[in-house]
């Protein structure tokens, strides 16, 4: 089975790396789509289904967060696991998403290593 | 440890982390050309309110995004991916200097990177701690200013 992957990050580089970094962790990937903020991500998630969501916290026009928010509304997309890719250092800001149902959160920077985890985890190998 | 040295510390390992590069921190400020440094800016909140700034010459942010990317510093990938590379990296840099002056239990509002002009060089310098750095040859400077 092959999966397709939505990053959501303002910074086109992050979205590069994330792009390079997924390709290379020998999951099958369909697709990998890229947001530049939560508003783009709702579009995108208007023509294409994604089986896992990395997402920046603090983005303009719509955060990660209140993107998060929207996705949990929807029978359709609440079942998506939403991993956080942010450089929120507070534990009690992270407890407060992992309350909210985010399936992980990584820590900028990051390792390929982090993300292939992550993705084996949620996916298998 | 003050503020200097928490600036020192987190730039060198954010740098090394972040796109595997090396630096010394200088004892002073160094010479520069103004024309060939770039700067960005973030102001955060929680129970005080400030600003962390970076000042770097054109060729850090050429490395950090050729560095980021996998790429050579001459691959136009990586000269056109310098600015956000350098947003990203004064993002990165920033959430994790809050974090070791803070620590982890503080709630901390951090803006998104912006932009500066090299004329706010001089202003940062004089209204708070600074940190200068060696990093391949170039030279840049870390700044946290609180209110």
């Amino acid at each position: 089975m092959s999966y397709s992957i939505l990053i959501v990050d303002d910074s086109d580089i992050i979205r590069t790396v994330l792009e390079k970094t997924i390709g290379l962790t020998g999951v099958d990937i369909d697709k990998v789509v890229s947001a530049e903020n939560g508003l783009d991500a709702l579009e995108k998630l208007k023509e294409n289904w994604f089986d896992l969501i990395f997402c920046d916290i603090h983005m303009p026009k719509m955060g990660g967060l209140e993107l998060f928010e929207k996705l949990r509304e929807s029978s359709e997309f609440k079942s998506i696991p939403f991993i956080v890719i942010s450089t929120e250092g507070s534990e009690t800001r992270i407890m407060e998403l992992q309350k909210k149902g985010i399936s992980g959160y990584i820590r900028k920077p990051f390792r390929p290593e982090n993300i292939k985890e992550t993705i084996i985890k949620i996916f298998g190998d | 440890m003050d503020t200097k040295e928490y600036l020192e510390i987190t730039t060198m390992s954010i740098l090394e982390e972040s796109a595997f590069l090396f630096s010394e921190p200088l004892e002073s400020s160094p010479e520069i050309k103004p024309t060939k440094m770039m700067g960005c800016k973030m102001t955060f909140d929680n129970d005080q309110v400030g600003i962390i700034t970076l000042f770097c010459e054109k060729e850090i942010a050429i490395l950090l995004a050729a560095n980021m990317l996998g790429c050579e510093e001459d691959d136009q990938i990586a000269i056109d991916s310098a600015e956000s590379a350098f947003k990203e990296f004064t993002n990165i840099l920033s959430g994790n200097i809050l974090t070791k002056i803070y620590g982890t239990e503080v709630v901390i509002n951090l803006s998104l990177p912006k932009l500066i002009d090299i004329s706010e060089l001089q202003l940062s310098e004089e209204i708070g701690d600074c940190a200068w750095f060696d990093v391949d040859g170039y030279k840049m400077v870390v700044m946290i200013s609180v209110e």
